[in-house]
């Protein structure tokens, strides 16, 4: 049985080449990866594609800046560039439309919860987690997909958003405790405090 | 089981779902296409610069059937002698024995034929007489009995004793019951049995032919009479020459055993149900024969091809496991890159000195490289998409595939000649990542070496 295999390497070729046929291959191929970040980023599902195809055609215009050569697997090298681009395509995006609220968010007092209580979480799909933290609003949202999912420190946020490091700890706290609440309703699970 | 109430938990679950959802979406390669086009736009390469070297081998291999089939026979060199007619003349008994034998050697078709057609005539007229009427016609009445006590009448020019008809098709059937003039200058395919004669010593000609009055009835070969012993030398041998068209057969047909060598190139149209056309493929590669005889041979090779089609979804499945095996597939379009090993038994049905046709039979075998799919599938909310997928394959098909084939076969010199073979390729079983029956059919050019006959 033939493995599937995408020829990266030569699909990273002709794309310096600026060959359609390599760029379609490439699409199709980081399509669902740039989906999957670009979608915890905004609310809506075509302002995500929008982001997505950004991103593709950033990728394009600097592949030649991609240096498959280093250690470890290209694909693997790939990812974690382009993912870099998408979440960059996605912040800039951010910034161009909703991080005008940040300070206004960071004044917000918010509701606390137990962290001690064990949840019903274990029974939510992987798409409830996701539409929960989507209805994060931009800031919180956006905190925490770069810091929880994307691995980002505070500092790094925090010269990503222009923001200062202690207002990006506070957003993050923020974050979980919506994202908690907004699960809860979700599941309408009850808890127990 | 996680706990929600712990950051930990949360992010880690948050991790998980991030990794594992799948987003509701399609790609849309058209949209960033355009997109593309507009900030990276793209000389478009021109197709035909892959088959740049296609073109001019089917042209000039085309070109080249196409004159040599149009040729037919009379690119048979025609070449012209001057046989000499040996003439037996016995004075002290004023008998004139001519051994005129009008072997016609024409076709290969007729050769068989050729001796058999040996005349030989009494005539009872004195040579004197002869050469008398020689002299005063330009052309001479020879009568020729042939069986049937009928006559066959002869001309010759003036400068000869005797002449052979030309007409070789009535005198290669001894088809005496027409009387023949016709001037033995006539551009036909005539090798006269004067010619033959003139090998023969005269010294060599049988007594009996000499001292006896033939019959009338009387035919024989000249081989007959080159076997027969005779120690006797004519009296008198008048021997003069006698223009005639000979064909030369430029080779023999059959060449024996031996080896054969050759390239090939061709075209290849794949289609797997005959439901959807595809774009048109190509095959290159050489092949390899050995030769049993001028009719049977077997013959192998290695041959690169790329086949193009499209395939309906029911056709084609889906290796379980894959991502394609999820979905309901409409359709697959692309193409599979592959070495094909064929190994066939060659039968030529008929060969003249140019051409020859033959059938050929066998299986092949598929060494798959490579298979790039766009596949046209509905997605779980029942919408079209399209997604491709290339694989790396290294699947075999190991003489999976029966080999149908004929072909014409034009000899341009003693041991190279170019072929015509159209072909079709019928699937045993199923072959590459989607088990398709993959039917194939095109046409190959090639130029073979034959190794020179080992007889």
């Amino acid at each position: 049985m033939p493995r599937e295999i995408h020829q990266i390497s030569s699909l990273i070729t002709g794309c310096c080449k600026n060959d359609r046929n390599s760029q379609r291959d490439l699409y199709h191929w980081l399509y669902d990866y740039a989906m999957k970040i670009c979608y915890r980023y905004v609310s809506r599902a075509e302002e995500a594609e929008e982001l997505a195809n950004e991103s593709f055609i950033k990728l394009f215009k600097n592949i030649q800046q991609f240096d498959g050569s280093r250690g470890g697997e290209t694909e693997a090298l790939l990812k974690g560039w382009f993912k870099r681009i998408v979440v960059n395509t996605c912040i800039d995006h951010l910034r161009r439309t909703h991080l005008k609220l940040v300070s206004q968010e960071i004044s917000e007092e918010g509701e606390t919860f137990a962290d001690t209580q064990e949840t019903g979480v274990d029974k939510l799909m992987y798409r409830e987690i996701i539409e929960a933290i989507r209805k994060l609003t931009p800031v919180y949202r956006t905190v925490f997909n770069l810091f929880v999912i994307e691995g980002f420190s505070h500092e790094e946020i925090a010269t990503q958003l222009n923001i200062s490091v202690g207002a990006s700890k506070s957003n993050l706290s923020k974050a979980r405790h919506n994202l908690r609440k907004i699960i809860t309703q979700q599941t309408e699970y009850k808890v127990y405090v | 089981m996680y706990n929600l109430g712990d950051d930990n938990e949360l992010d880690r679950a948050s991790r998980e779902a991030a990794g594992r959802y799948a987003p509701p979406s399609d790609p849309d390669w058209p949209a960033l296409s355009s997109e593309l086009d507009k900030v990276l736009p793209v000389e478009k390469k021109r197709r035909t610069l892959f088959f740049w070297w296609l073109l001019p081998v089917l042209l000039i291999g085309g070109g080249a059937t196409y004159w040599l089939v149009q040729k037919d026979d009379s690119s048979i060199v025609t070449t012209v002698k001057e046989p000499a007619v040996t003439q037996t003349v016995k004075e002290a008994d004023k008998k004139e024995t001519k051994t005129v034998s009008p072997s016609v050697t024409v076709t290969n078709a007729q050769k068989e034929t050729t001796t058999s057609v040996t005349v030989n005539i009494e005539k009872q007229t004195p040579v004197a007489e002869i050469n008398k009427q020689a002299e005063r016609t330009p052309i001479a009445k020879v009568k020729i009995n042939a069986p049937g006590n009928e006559s066959l009448t002869v001309n010759a020019p003036k400068n000869q004793t005797a002449s052979v008809p030309a007409n070789d098709k009535a005198v290669t059937k001894q088809d005496a019951s027409k009387a023949v003039d016709q001037p033995a200058k006539e551009n036909q395919a005539v090798t006269s049995a004067v010619q033959k004669t003139e090998d023969v010593p005269a010294k060599d000609i049988p007594k009996g032919n000499t001292d006896q009055p033939v019959k009338q009835n009387d035919i024989t070969s000249v081989t007959e009479n080159k076997t027969q012993p005779s120690n006797e030398t004519a009296p008198k041998t008048e021997t003069a020459e006698q223009p005639a068209v000979t064909k030369t057969k430029v080779e023999n047909a059959g060449r024996g055993k031996g080896f054969s060598f050759g390239i090939l190139a061709g075209v290849d149209k794949s289609t797997v149900k005959f439901r959807y056309s595809g774009d048109a493929g190509v095959n290159v590669g050489f092949m390899a024969g050995y030769h049993f005889s001028d009719r049977w041979s077997i013959h192998s090779g290695l041959i690169y091809t790329q086949k193009n089609y499209k395939v309906a979804g029911e056709d084609f499945t889906a290796p379980k496991g894959s991502w394609a095996s999820y979905y309901k597939i409409d359709n697959v379009e692309g193409y599979c890159r592959m070495w094909e090993v064929p190994l066939v038994a060659r039968y030529t049905v008929s060969q003249s000195n140019k051409h020859s046709f033959f059938l050929s039979t066998g299986l092949s075998s598929y060494f798959m490289t490579g298979e790039n799919y766009d596949y046209t599938y509905y997605t779980n909310t029942g919408l079209l998409a399209l997604r491709n997928t290339a694989y790396v394959s290294t699947d075999t098909h190991v003489m999976s595939i029966l080999h149908l084939s004929a072909g014409l076969e034009n000899r341009i010199s003693k041991n190279w000649s170019l072929q015509i073979e159209p072909y079709a390729k019928i699937p045993l079983g199923g072959v590459g990542f989607g088990n398709i029956r993959l039917s194939s059919f095109g046409l190959n050019f090639s130029v073979q070496h034959r190794q020179p006959s080992k007889k």
